[in-house]
């Protein structure tokens, strides 16, 4: 491993109970295929974030069959694409993860004494 | 273009899933496209060839695994539409049985016409009421008309015959000798059973069944170490039930005409139905008897080999000879409320 080139990524046991809210906060901005949500996930993280394909298409997979969002092949273009894109069902549950998440965050800060607090790395 | 590499994996992935075809292909071909995908951005970075598909098939992880993974989410997804949909076929059989009986007691309905002939009858057209009710009568038959090879009709018949059978302290060995003497046919236990379970004379019987066919008493006796039976070229197998599932050879094919129940279940009136109503109450039932008939995992809705074609009132159905004969027994217990109704009228 190359750590100089490449940043620490984020520890998968740490990622899991946020995993939902990453993808469906990248399907809130415009409908995705599976491929594109990891690129857009791994560009906004700062390539912290390194969701597995085999990781990845499962969640997809359960979050359509909780409705939360929904598919649609595309065979306009060369290659056949499987589009994902939020139900409303999906954004309530996003704007109602974001909530709890906020509140985790503000838990953990109060929690951490005040030196810790304050010299949180820069994101 | 297509990589061998990643054709491997794809295939390898699909016989692990326990989805129908086309679900299968669906995961295989969004799959290929980020494999694909994938390979061409690595390639960009600078990986070899050879490289970049070793790292897009590790990140897509272990093919048995990520199957699992597909085949939980679909089957929990699968038991939720079950659920929905007996909950929904309960209550439309319901309405559907109180709306039959509302309708045929109320004054000036058919039977009403039929009483104002039969008084007509006493006044001289006395051939007109028999004829109309007979007509009526068998309209509604008994049992569901089935079509079934000559071969299959004589292990009917030695399969619902009955016997006292004391199995107390016998093994499941001695006890299929048993019936093989009693109903004079030679059994032969399938290699899938001396791999699952070893020497049949190791399970010891506590049973004792009297007044059962030997149809039922196998289910009993064979149910619970997983294994059913299924007759085929001219003896009865004892066979796992994961080979029944899997094993193409031990299905046959039996046609159902459900054309009467169809017509007596959805039209009080005796109407001719049109063509495309028949088609579309013969799926409905298809898919219930798929839904509710024996486990989900032996009809190909939930990857299994069993299939059912409806064709114009007649069901086709594919399936072993045990769930053939569940599926008639289902078929036959849902004309009963109808033939009760039937039976009321005719009496009338």
């Amino acid at each position: 491993m190359t750590n100089k080139t490449t940043p620490d990524k984020f520890d998968s046991q740490l990622m899991r109970g946020s995993l939902d809210l990453m993808v469906l906060a990248i399907l809130d901005r415009e409908a995705q295929y599976g491929y594109s949500i990891q690129q857009k996930l791994r560009e906004a993280s700062g390539e912290k974030v390194d969701l597995k394909a085999g990781t990845l298409y499962p969640i997809l997979h359960r979050l359509e069959a909780e409705k939360l969002i929904r598919s649609k092949w595309d065979e306009s273009s060369a290659r056949k694409r499987k589009w994902y894109e939020l139900t409303k069902t999906g954004r309530k549950r996003l704007q109602q993860q974001a909530q709890t998440w906020h509140a985790y965050v503000h838990c953990i800060q109060s929690l951490l004494p005040p030196k810790l607090a304050l010299t949180l790395p820069a994101p | 273009m297509p990589e061998h590499e990643f054709e491997l994996y794809l295939s390898l992935l699909s016989k692990f899933l326990k989805l129908n075809p086309q679900q299968r292909e669906e995961i295989a071909e969004e799959l290929r496209g980020h494999l694909e995908m994938r390979l061409e951005d690595l390639a960009k970075e600078g990986h070899s060839r050879e490289e970049a598909i070793r790292l897009a098939l590790d990140e897509m992880g272990d093919a048995g695994e990520l199957a699992q993974h597909f085949s939980t989410i679909a089957k929990s997804r699968r038991r939720k539409l079950i659920m929905r949909c007996t909950l929904g076929t309960a209550v439309a059989f319901a309405f559907g049985l109180v709306l039959f009986t509302a309708f045929w007691n109320e004054p000036g309905r058919p039977h009403e016409v039929l009483h104002s002939m039969a008084q007509e009858g006493a006044a001289g057209v006395s051939e007109t009421l028999p004829q109309v009710q007979n007509e009526r009568v068998a309209k509604l038959a008994e049992k569901t008309k089935v079509f079934k090879s000559e071969e299959l009709k004589k292990w009917d018949a030695i399969l619902d015959e009955k016997f006292e059978l004391d199995l107390l302290g016998l093994s499941l060995q001695e006890v299929l000798n048993q019936m093989a003497t009693l109903g004079e046919f030679q059994i032969v236990i399938h290699n899938s059973v001396d791999e699952m379970l070893g020497d049949l004379e190791g399970y010891e019987l506590h049973e004792s069944l009297s007044g059962l066919s030997l149809r039922q008493s196998l289910r009993i006796i064979l149910w619970k170490q997983q294994l059913t039976y299924a007759p085929r070229d001219g003896v009865l197998y004892i066979l796992t039930m994961e080979e029944a599932l899997r094993n193409r050879d031990f299905y046959e094919i039996q046609m159902y005409d459900c054309r009467d129940f169809i017509v007596a279940s959805q039209n009080a009136n005796d109407e001719p139905l049109e063509r495309n109503r028949i088609r579309g109450e013969a799926e409905q039932l298809s898919e219930v008897i798929q839904m509710l008939v024996g486990s989900q995992d032996r009809w190909e809705i939930a990857g299994g080999q069993g299939t059912i074609q409806a064709m114009g009132g007649i069901l086709i159905v594919k399936q072993t000879s045990d769930y053939h004969h569940e599926v008639e027994e289902f078929l036959d217990q849902l004309r009963q409320p109808y033939l009760a109704a039937q039976a009321k009228l005719a009496a009338e």
